[in-house]
C-alpha cells in the first residue's frame, strides 16, 4: 500500500485545491476574514447575465462546429494515411507528431502569422489578384475557428487511425466478395467500425476546444474570447476570485456532463462488442 | 456450379513471388483441396481467384476471362480462416449482406436468410452479434453468408483450422453434406492433410508456389510422385537403393546393407540409383523371418517405442543406421534393443526418385508443357 | 499490396492538400524567423540570423527556458516514479476499489486546465504562497501524473506478472525479480511515460499562467512577447523549439512514432 501513497498524496492535493475553489465560489466577495458565510451571488451573477453565460454558450457553439470540422478533416487525413504506403504513413505521422509535441502557443502563433493582415494568406491572395484589400481574418471568430481546428487535429487523427488499423483486411475482402463496391464497403463496413475512434477523438477534441485559452487569446485578440478567457480575466485582471471560481465550477460541471453524455451515447454504438 | 480454370497463374504478394505458374481445373460441383505447408502460396492462390491480387496467366470462370473483373462482380463466396464476420452486424444481417449489396427485395432477403439459418442450424442465433457466438457457430455463419447470394464458386481459406479437433471433424462431415446438397464448386486450401484427404474429390499438393501433384486422395496417399509429397502426406520411410536387375514392371534393388528388395518400377536400368518410400502402417515387425512368399525383409534393432492406444509406433534402426518408422498393432510388446525383422510387400513401396532426379511423371506436368 | 487495396486518387489528393495545410503555419513560422527586417512576413524579406542572435540578449527568455526545462524534467521524473509505484500496486495486487483508485488517479485528465489553474490560484493565494517556483512545481506534478500513469499502467498490463513469478520461482526475491525482470521489459513504456509527462509540462500554458507571480515559463514568455512586441524574435525562439521537437522525435522515434502509428500488415 506504501506504493500508492505518493500518488494518493498528489491526487489529494489536487482534490483539496478543487474543493477550496468550490468553497471560494460560494463565499461572498466582501467576506470578512475569519467569518464563514455562504452565498450564491456569484452563480446568480454568472447565470443571470446573458453577457456572462454568453461566453459559455458561445464557447459551446464554436467548439461544436469546430469539432465537426476537425472530425471531417481528421478522418480524411487518417484515411489517407491508412490507404498509403508505409513511407507516406511515416512522413505524415511524423508531421502529426511534431504538431502534437509542439506547444499550443507556438502553433497558435504560427497560425497568427499565416492569417494576419500582412500574413502569407493575404499576401498570396493579393498577389493572385483574388482580393484587392487584405482580408480581416485575424482577431475574428474565423481566425479562432481556424486555430482551434489546426491545433486539435492530431487529437482526432490518432484515435481514428488506430480504429482503422484495427479493422482486419479480411473484412474488406469479405465485403467485396459479397458484391459490395469500394464505396459500399467503406460506408457499410469501414466507417461503422471506426465510429469508436471518431467518438474517442470527438470527446477529447470537444473538451479541449471548449476550454481553450491560447487560441482565442492570441487569434481572437479580445474580440472572440471564450469561457477560459473570461475566467482568467475575472481572476487575474479584476481579482474577482469568487466570481471566477463560480464560472470555473460551472465550466467543470458542463464539461463533465458533456463527457459523460458523449461517452454514454457512444457506448451504445459499440454495444455489438459485448 | 461453375467450372474454374487456372492456366499458368503467377502472382506476387508482399513483393515475393508466391505463386509460380500454377495450372488447375475445377469441374462443376467438384470439391478441390489445395494442400501445402504454410508459405506454399495457397492463400495467394485463393486471393487470385477472388480478385484481390494481381496476376499473370489466365483465369476463367465458366469460360469467362476474369482478368479485368473486380472482386465484387465475380460472384464468388469466400470463407476466411478467421471467418471475417462483420462485428457490428447481427447474424441475420451478416448472412443477408450479399443480397443487400445486390439490392434484392427485402422479402426475398428475409426468406433466403431464414432458409440458410435453417440449413446451417443457426436457429435462435439470428439476432445475436458474432462476438457472442462459439467458433463453430461463427464458422457456420461465415458459410451461410458466403452461400446466400448463390455464388458460382465457394473459396475456403483454412476454414477449419481455428476449431478444436472434435469440432473440426464434425464440421468436415457437415461441409461435405452442404456441398452435396447445394451442389456448388468448392476450392479450399489447408495445411492439414487429413482434412484434404477426408473432404476433397481432388487434392492439389503445392510447395514453394508450384504444384507438386494433383490427384484423387487415394492416389496422392498411395502413389506420391515425389519425395516431398510422400513426406508431406502421412509419414514415410525412405530407402536409397541401387537397381541390380530390371524386369518390365518390377526392379530388384540392393540396399546399402546388401540385402535385396523388389520394387514396382517401369523402365528401370541396372546400376540406376533410386529412392523408394514405404508407409509405416504397411511395414510389419516380427522377431524372426516369416519368410512369407515375395515379402521384402530387413534386419534391424528396436530403437524407440511409443504406445498410441490402438497402435504402437516402433522406430527401428538397421546396422547402417537407417531409421525405419513402423506403425504396428499393439498385440506384440517390443522393447528397446530387441533384434527384429521388418517386412513389407513390394507393392507397398513407391519409387519417389530415380537416377538422382525427382520423378516427373505427372500427367499434369506433361499437359502443362504442351 | 495489390492494386485492389491501394488508395483512390481523390483520397490521395485531398489528403495531401490537408497535410500541406497542416504543415503550412509551421513553415511560415520558420520562414518569418529568418527575416532581415522587423516585419513578420513570409516569404522572408532578405535572410538573416539576427533574430536568433537577438535571443542571446533576452535574459527573460533565458530565465523562462531554464525554469521550464527544470519543471519539465523534475515533474517527468517524479511522475514516472510515482506512477510506477501506483501502477505496480494497481496491476499486481488485488484489493477492493482497485478500479475506482485508477479512475480517481486519472480523473484530473478530464478537468479543464483553466479550472485547474483557478483552483491552484485560489488555494495558494489563500495560503499566502506567492512563490512561482514552488507553485508551478506542485502544479506540474499534479498535471503530469495522470498522463504518465496511463502509459505506465498499460505497459505493466502488457507484461504480465507471470514472468516475475517465473523469476521468483528460480530463486529471485520479489524486489529483485521486479527490478531485474519487469523494469527492463517496461523500460520503453517508462520512457514513453516520461516523454509524455515532459511534453505536457513543457507546453503547459493555461494552468501555469495563473501562478506566474515572480517567475514565468517559456510558453507564457512567448505569448507575452507576441502580444507586446512586433518583431520576429518570438518566431526565432519558436522555430528553435520546433527544431528541438523534430530532433527529439527523430531520437525517440522508436518509442513514440511506432507506438502511435502501428499499422496493419
Amino acid at each position: 500500500m506504501a506504493l500508492v501513497l505518493p500518488a494518493l498524496l498528489v491526487i489529494a492535493t489536487f482534490f483539496a485545491m478543487m474543493s477550496t475553489m468550490v468553497v471560494a465560489s460560494f463565499s461572498p466577495a466582501d467576506a470578512v476574514q475569519g467569518i464563514r458565510t455562504y452565498t450564491l451571488e456569484h452563480y446568480r451573477r454568472f447565470l443571470a447575465s446573458s453577457f456572462y453565460w454568453g461566453y459559455l454558450t458561445g464557447s459551446l457553439w464554436i467548439s461544436l462546429y469546430c469539432t465537426f470540422i476537425t472530425a471531417v478533416l481528421g478522418y480524411f487525413i487518417a484515411y489517407f494515411m491508412f490507404r498509403s504506403s508505409s513511407v507516406v504513413r511515416l512522413v505524415v505521422g511524423s508531421v502529426l507528431i511534431v504538431q502534437f509535441f509542439t506547444a499550443y502557443v507556438i502553433r497558435s502563433y504560427a497560425v497568427m502569422l499565416l492569417v494576419g493582415k500582412t500574413g502569407f494568406l493575404n499576401q498570396t491572395l493579393l498577389a493572385l489578384g483574388i482580393i484587392d484589400a487584405p482580408l480581416r481574418i485575424l482577431f475574428t471568430q474565423a481566425a479562432v475557428a481556424i486555430g482551434l481546428v489546426q491545433v486539435s487535429l492530431p487529437f482526432m487523427v490518432f484515435p481514428i487511425l488506430a480504429s482503422l488499423n484495427a479493422i482486419p483486411t479480411n473484412l474488406e475482402m469479405a465485403s467485396a466478395s459479397l458484391g459490395a463496391s469500394r464505396f459500399k464497403t467503406f460506408w457499410t463496413i469501414v466507417f461503422p467500425l471506426t465510429l469508436p475512434g471518431i467518438a474517442a477523438g470527438v470527446v477529447v477534441v470537444y473538451l479541449f476546444e471548449l476550454t481553450s485559452y491560447i487560441v482565442p487569446g492570441m487569434l481572437g485578440g479580445g474580440y472572440a474570447d471564450m469561457i477560459a478567457n473570461l475566467i482568467y480575466n475575472k481572476a487575474m485582471r479584476s481579482f474577482e476570485y469568487g466570481f471566477a471560481a463560480a464560472a470555473a465550477v460551472v465550466t467543470l460541471v458542463v464539461s463533465a456532463a458533456i463527457v459523460y453524455g458523449l461517452n454514454r451515447s457512444f457506448a451504445r454504438i459499440t454495444r455489438y462488442a459485448r | 456450379m461453375a467450372q474454374v480454370e487456372l492456366k499458368d497463374i503467377r502472382a506476387s504478394y508482399g513483393g515475393v513471388e508466391a505463386v509460380k505458374g500454377v495450372s488447375l481445373r475445377l469441374e462443376a460441383t467438384e470439391l478441390v483441396a489445395v494442400l501445402g505447408p504454410s508459405g506454399c502460396g495457397k492463400t495467394t492462390l485463393i486471393r487470385v481467384v477472388a480478385g484481390f491480387v494481381d496476376f499473370q496467366g489466365t483465369l476463367l470462370i465458366d469460360g469467362r476471362d476474369m482478368a479485368r473483373v473486380p472482386p465484387h462482380r465475380r460472384d464468388i463466396g469466400i470463407v476466411f480462416q478467421d471467418y471475417a464476420l462483420f462485428p457490428h452486424q447481427t447474424v441475420a444481417e451478416n448472412i443477408g449482406y450479399g443480397l443487400r449489396m445486390r439490392a434484392r427485395p427485402r422479402a426475398e432477403i428475409r426468406a433466403r436468410v431464414d432458409e440458410l439459418v435453417e440449413l446451417l442450424r443457426l436457429g435462435g442465433f439470428a439476432a445475436r452479434y458474432p462476438s457472442s457466438l462459439s467458433g463453430g457457430q461463427r464458422q457456420r455463419v461465415a458459410i451461410a453468408r458466403a452461400l446466400a447470394s448463390e455464388p458460382k464458386v465457394l473459396l475456403l481459406d483454412e476454414p477449419l483450422s481455428a476449431l478444436d479437433r472434435k469440432l473440426r471433424e464434425e464440421m468436415q462431415v457437415e461441409l461435405r453434406e452442404i456441398q452435396k446438397r447445394v451442389g456448388i464448386t468448392m476450392l479450399f486450401v489447408t495445411h492439414d492433410q487429413e482434412e484434404a484427404l477426408a473432404l476433397a474429390d481432388k487434392v492439389v499438393v503445392m510447395k514453394d508456389g508450384r504444384v507438386r501433384q494433383i490427384g484423387a486422395p487415394i492416389d496422392i496417399y498411395l502413389r506420391p510422385e515425389d519425395d516431398f509429397v510422400a513426406e508431406f502426406i502421412g509419414k514415410s520411410t525412405f530407402f536409397d537403393a541401387t537397381v541390380v536387375e530390371a524386369a518390365p514392371d518390377v526392379a530388384v534393388a540392393r540396399l546399402p546393407n546388401g540385402s535385396t528388395v523388389r520394387v514396382p518400377m517401369r523402365g528401370a536400368v541396372p546400376r540406376q540409383r533410386i529412392t523408394f518410400a514405404v508407409r509405416p502402417e504397411r511395414i510389419g515387425v516380427s522377431d524372426r523371418r516369416t519368410s512369407r512368399e515375395g515379402m521384402n525383409a530387413v534386419d534391424a534393432v528396436v530403437d524407440h517405442v511409443v504406445f498410441l492406444g490402438a497402435h504402437q509406433h516402433v522406430r527401428v534402426r538397421t546396422a547402417e543406421a537407417q531409421r525405419i518408422e513402423v506403425l504396428a498393432s499393439n498385440d506384440a510388446k517390443w522393447r528397446q534393443g530387441d533384434t527384429v525383422t521388418v517386412e513389407w510387400h513390394p507393392n507397398d513401396s513407391v519409387v519417389v526418385r530415380s537416377g538422382g532426379v525427382p520423378v516427373q511423371t505427372s500427367e499434369y506436368r506433361e499437359e502443362e508443357r504442351t | 499490396m495489390s492494386s485492389w487495396r491501394s488508395s483512390h486518387l481523390l483520397v490521395n489528393f485531398v489528403g495531401s492538400v490537408l497535410v500541406g495545410l497542416l504543415v503550412l503555419p509551421i513553415v511560415v513560422l520558420i520562414g518569418v524567423s529568418f527575416n532581415a527586417g522587423v516585419e513578420q512576413v513570409f516569404p522572408p524579406h532578405g535572410f538573416s540570423l539576427r533574430w536568433y542572435a537577438n535571443l542571446a540578449n533576452r535574459q527573460g527568455f533565458l530565465d523562462a527556458a531554464k525554469l521550464t526545462l527544470a519543471l519539465a524534467l523534475g515533474s517527468a521524473c517524479i511522475s514516472v516514479l510515482v506512477s510506477l509505484g501506483a501502477g505496480v500496486a494497481i496491476t499486481r495486487y488485488r484489493f477492493p476499489g482497485r478500479d475506482f483508485l485508477l479512475t480517481l488517479l486519472l480523473s484530473p485528465l478530464i478537468v479543464p486546465q483553466v479550472v485547474v489553474g483557478m483552483a491552484f490560484l485560489v488555494t495558494l493565494s489563500a495560503l499566502g504562497i506567492f512563490n512561482s517556483i514552488v507553485s508551478l512545481s506542485l502544479l506540474h506534478c499534479v498535471i503530469t501524473l495522470p498522463f504518465a500513469l496511463r502509459v505506465v499502467v498499460v505497459a505493466l498490463q502488457v507484461h504480465p506478472a507471470s514472468i516475475e513469478e517465473a523469476a521468483q520461482s528460480l530463486g529471485a526475491s520479489p524486489v529483485r525479480a521486479f527490478f531485474g525482470v519487469t523494469v527492463p521489459q517496461i523500460a520503453p513504456g517508462l520512457l514513453a511515460a516520461g516523454v509524455f509527462a515532459f511534453v505536457t509540462s513543457f507546453e503547459n500554458f493555461t494552468a501555469s499562467q495563473f501562478l506566474v507571480w515572480d517567475r514565468t515559463t517559456l510558453p507564457i514568455a512567448i505569448y507575452t512577447s507576441v502580444q507586446t512586441e512586433n518583431d520576429p524574435t518570438a518566431a526565432a525562439l519558436s522555430s528553435l523549439i520546433v527544431a528541438a521537437v523534430i530532433v527529439f522525435i527523430a531520437v525517440f522515434n522508436r518509442f513514440v512514432v511506432r507506438h502511435m502509428l502501428a499499422g496493419r500488415t
